[in-house]
């Protein structure tokens, strides 16, 4: 098919996870004829399991010390994120099943303590409304702890979702303001055209004005071609879950030296992640999964919640987590007009809707919701050769 | 014996199952569901985990599975667990767990893996065979669970097969739960409530086929089972449902299970079936039937014998259409007829979890496997046991090929290809006067698990759900305790269009309580 014969659109959005499903929200809301194309089989990220994170993650400081102070540059966001959740959905009439019953890192051991205990005073900082628990005080507060835990660090506004609904709602939003879905599209590349782009995919070449590489882990390949060299990697995750319980665990559980995030859904479920490792999978395949990461994350749960045990596990799965720097990469691209980036960094459900009505507003060229200085892409600006972007031609 | 069932004291006997017990007095409404549905038992066997109830203080315990025991308190399961405290236990890997080391793992003490042992082993191998159940045997030659039991020359065969693979020295572990696998041959179990890893150098997966379910309205009603479950508590404990039973379905499964049902004194009301009635234009059919197994074709005229002298009606070319509690039957011959127990049989669907958990796709056979995976009988295509046999014998020796010892496998290929000319015949003889399609209304039950209707699932593709996933996610159709094992087969069915894709069962492949993996 020549480029002439192409498809042609105003605004192309790749990537149809909670980011993607939110900017073309956010664009088509201000008018703009939006496409988006998703590469996966439904609306929304395989990796989340619907928790709410505010604090800093102890595995993610444990796993990537050098980038803890991206992260800690974007801590401000996880509780205007949080905030943005329960707006968005009063706002557009949508049920997310969203739950603010704070979150509890809990500790075994005075060091582990002592390491909440400084973690805290940062994030207090940073202007994080968290607390020190003792064990009289966190027992009292989770009387389903078991007896190892000695503290823990409570975050207020910290909760959980259920991101089928949540996922399901945004996209049937979008559908309502006319975005157009193309789904199953894995896109090849992207070339600049005159003063538009040209999405390249099976399903043909698409032109239009603007894109927003919304893609995960596969934003950085995306967008390589136009003087990015985005390090997103996948960090594909195991997740397991539990028939359902009576109500026991409100708040999302975590621990200070070990990996889990344990959190009950409204239905009664009980979801174990908190990033045990899956197996990276070749092309489109899922990720396979890792009998050690199921046995350590259950037993772990266990450990810390001991009612778990007569429960039964019913279903694993397995996800891609995106990890860049610690931080977002956010914002248009200076050097590519109509070009722009929206990975939101780690904990990336809980910032997609704030991530995303921050790109939305900067393509706008309204004032963010919150300042995205920190987190443009220029930060992985290399030198391109000579003849600047590529063009359809320098690339066959 | 007797066991309490929610404040009732009901006659138990040692050694058979709490669905035995239950379904023998009487009782089928076992729990409510979410959506306040009854729930029933469906397919006796451990996969469907329709049949949950809570046992001395244990939360949703399969009744098909669990036996009787003196003083045993079991009572409907609730739709949210209740949970209790329990000692804390310190958090473990994966290799933590024990651990067993086999030449050979054999998944399945049916035809097929009984068979894939014996001559495993008789090749020199060191074979661990696991099966589910109490006993081995699997569903075709199921043994009896009660100590005396009267049995038939069906259940006599299998308990010679299971001694000679006892004798060869092959290690049979019972009620054993193989409920992952993993790359790089790993395996993970469950036996007594605790958790075991397996890393066989080979393995063969025989883990057979359940009966696919019949989506027409009612069919999830208490008291409507699959004829296998009906035959299982016959077979393994003697025990007939009261009142009027009707089975309705496609095969012989069905005619067997009337013939035995009405030797054992049940009340068969009608046999539905849904292929028509044997004509001249069969008569050479059956005889080359004849000719290759004399034995099962006049086993078939003695139970058609049987019926016609109790004077049980066989509606043939018909189809149950529809199903009222009470039960109140519908056909596409319009006829009504009234049960107490509806057993249906229109068929079964291999049970491919693990294969396809080491890499295989659907549809999946035994050469298109990873290096060490070899796989027999129902759970490859459905050719019944006598093809299965055959099979298993055929993949053991490939096992033990594969590890460089020589198997003779004797004239299994032959006697797997007039076991399968046989079926076919059978086929030919039982195909469907119409398509076996069901009658699915918009409240039609797809999902049974997560009360998912034809309705709901049509709705989530007017909404943009293109793929099976995408159906998934929006209805959570597939998301419940059996993993999409009754509604994926339905749902290829109802959106052909949609892209087949994720909803293989995953790991655990049956539920597994957190208090195993810690053991």
């Amino acid at each position: 098919m020549s480029d002439s014969a192409a498809e042609r659109t105003d605004t192309v959005v790749i990537g149809g996870g909670v980011v993607g499903t939110c900017i073309a929200g956010f664009l088509a809301e201000a008018g703009m004829a939006v496409t988006v194309l998703d590469a996966g089989h439904a609306a929304g990220s395989t990796s989340n399991a619907g928790s709410l994170h505010v604090q800093m993650q102890s595995r993610f400081m444990r796993l990537y010390p050098d980038r803890v102070p991206g992260l800690e540059a974007q801590l401000p966001l996880y509780p205007l994120a949080v905030r943005f959740w329960a707006e968005l959905g009063t706002r557009l009439g949508l049920d997310f099943e969203l739950k603010l019953t704070g979150g509890l890192m809990v500790a075994e051991t005075p060091e582990q303590l002592a390491f909440l205990e400084t973690k805290a005073a940062r994030e207090r900082e940073i202007g994080l409304d968290v607390e020190i628990l003792g064990s009289e005080a966190v027992r009292q507060m989770a009387p389903y702890l078991g007896p190892a835990i000695i503290g823990a660090e409570l975050c207020r506004n910290e909760g959980k979702l259920n991101p089928l609904a949540a996922n399901r709602g945004l996209a049937g939003w979008t559908r309502g303001l006319g975005v157009l879905w193309r789904r199953g599209v894995h896109v090849t590349d992207i070339v600049a055209d005159g003063d538009g782009y040209v999405v390249h995919s099976a399903i043909g070449p698409l032109h239009c004005r603007q894109v927003i590489i919304a893609a995960a882990w596969d934003s950085g390949r995306l967008a390589t071609p136009f003087g990015l060299a985005i390090p997103s990697i996948a960090e594909p995750l195991n997740i397991a879950i539990t028939e359902p319980a009576q109500p026991l665990i409100g708040h999302l559980v975590q621990h200070a030296d070990r990996m889990i995030t344990l959190k009950q859904l409204a239905a009664g479920q009980i979801v174990i992640g908190g990033g045990w490792p899956a197996r990276a999978a070749e092309g489109s395949a899922a990720p396979g999964l890792e009998l050690d990461s199921l046995v350590a994350s259950a037993t772990l749960g266990l450990h810390v919640v001991p009612a778990l045990g007569l429960l039964r596990i019913i279903r694993c799965w397995a996800g891609n987590n995106t990890v860049v720097d610690g931080r977002g990469v956010l914002g248009r691209v200076a050097t590519s007009p109509g070009l722009a980036i929206a990975i939101p960094g780690d904990a990336g459900y809980t910032l997609g809707p704030l991530a995303a009505r921050m790109v939305a507003d900067d393509i706008l060229g309204r004032v963010p919701i919150a300042d995205i200085e920190a987190f443009r892409p220029e930060r992985f600006n290399v030198a391109l050769p000579a003849q600047a972007a590529p063009t359809r031609a320098a690339r066959t | 014996m007797f066991i309490d069932w929610d404040g009732q004291a009901l006659p138990a006997r040692p050694g058979e199952s709490l669905l035995a017990t239950l379904t023998a007095a009487g009782i089928t409404t076992l729990r409510h569901d979410g959506q306040g549905a009854a729930q029933g038992a469906w397919c006796g066997m451990g996969a469907c985990q329709a049949c949950l109830v809570n046992v001395d203080g244990m939360p949703n315990r399969r009744a098909c599975m669990v036996k009787v025991a003196a003083g045993m308190t079991a009572a409907p399961a609730t739709e949210r667990a209740k949970l209790h405290k329990m000692a804390s236990a310190p958090p473990r890997r994966a290799a933590d767990l024990p651990e067993r080391r086999p030449d050979v793992l054999v998944i399945g003490a049916g035809p097929a893996g009984l068979s894939a042992a014996l001559v495993a082993r008789r090749a020199g191998l060191n074979v661990l065979l696991v099966d589910e159940r109490g006993s081995a045997g699997g569903q075709y030659y199921k043994q009896p669970d009660i100590a005396g039991m009267p049995i038939d020359a069906q259940a006599t065969e299998g308990a010679a097969l299971i001694a000679r693979v006892q004798a060869a020295g092959v290690e049979i572990l019972s009620e054993t739960t193989v409920w992952g696998a993993f790359a790089g041959l790993e395996f993970a179990a469950s036996r007594g409530g605790a958790a075991f890893r397996i890393r066989p150098r080979a393995v063969v997966v025989a883990t057979g086929a359940q009966e696919t379910a019949w989506p027409v309205p009612g069919w999830t009603l208490p008291g409507v089972m699959s004829t296998g479950a009906a035959q299982g508590l016959l077979r393994t404990a003697g025990r007939i449902p009261p009142g009027r039973i009707v089975i309705a379905g496609n095969g012989p499964l069905n005619l067997q299970l009337a013939a035995e049902l009405l030797a054992a004194g049940a009340d068969v009301a009608a046999l539905v079936e849904a292929a028509p009635a044997p004509g001249l234009g069969r008569v050479g059919t059956v005889a080359r039937m004849a000719a290759a197994a004399p034995g099962l074709v006049r086993r078939g005229i003695a139970y058609r014998a049987r019926l016609r002298r109790a004077g049980v009606p066989t509606l043939w070319a018909t189809q149950v259409t529809s199903i009222a509690a009470g039960l109140e039957i519908e056909t596409d011959g319009g006829e009504r007829l009234a049960a107490d127990m509806l057993c249906l049989g229109y068929g079964l669907v291999p049970e491919t979890a693990l294969p396809r958990a080491l890499g295989a796709m659907p549809g999946l056979s035994t050469n298109t496997m990873p290096p060490g995976v070899f796989i027999a009988g129902d759970c490859t295509t459905i050719g019944g046991a006598h093809v299965a046999a055959a099979a298993g014998t055929l993949a053991g020796a490939a096992a033990a090929r594969y590890l460089g010892l020589a198997a003779d496998p004797g004239e299994a290929q032959a006697r797997m290809q007039r076991a399968a000319a046989f079926q076919a015949a059978l086929w030919r003889l039982y195909a469907p006067a119409r398509p076996l399609l069901g009658h699915i209304t918009p409240t039609t039950i797809i999902c049974r698990c997560e009360g998912v209707t034809a309705e709901d699932i049509a709705a989530a593709q007017a909404a943009g759900a293109y793929s099976h996933a995408a159906i998934k996610q929006a209805t959570r159709l597939g998301m419940g305790r059996c993993q999409g094992r009754g509604c994926v087969p339905l749902l290829a069915r109802l959106s052909p269009e949609s892209v087949p894709v994720g909803l293989a069962p995953r790991a655990p492949v049956r539920p597994v309580t957190i208090a195993e993996l810690a053991g």
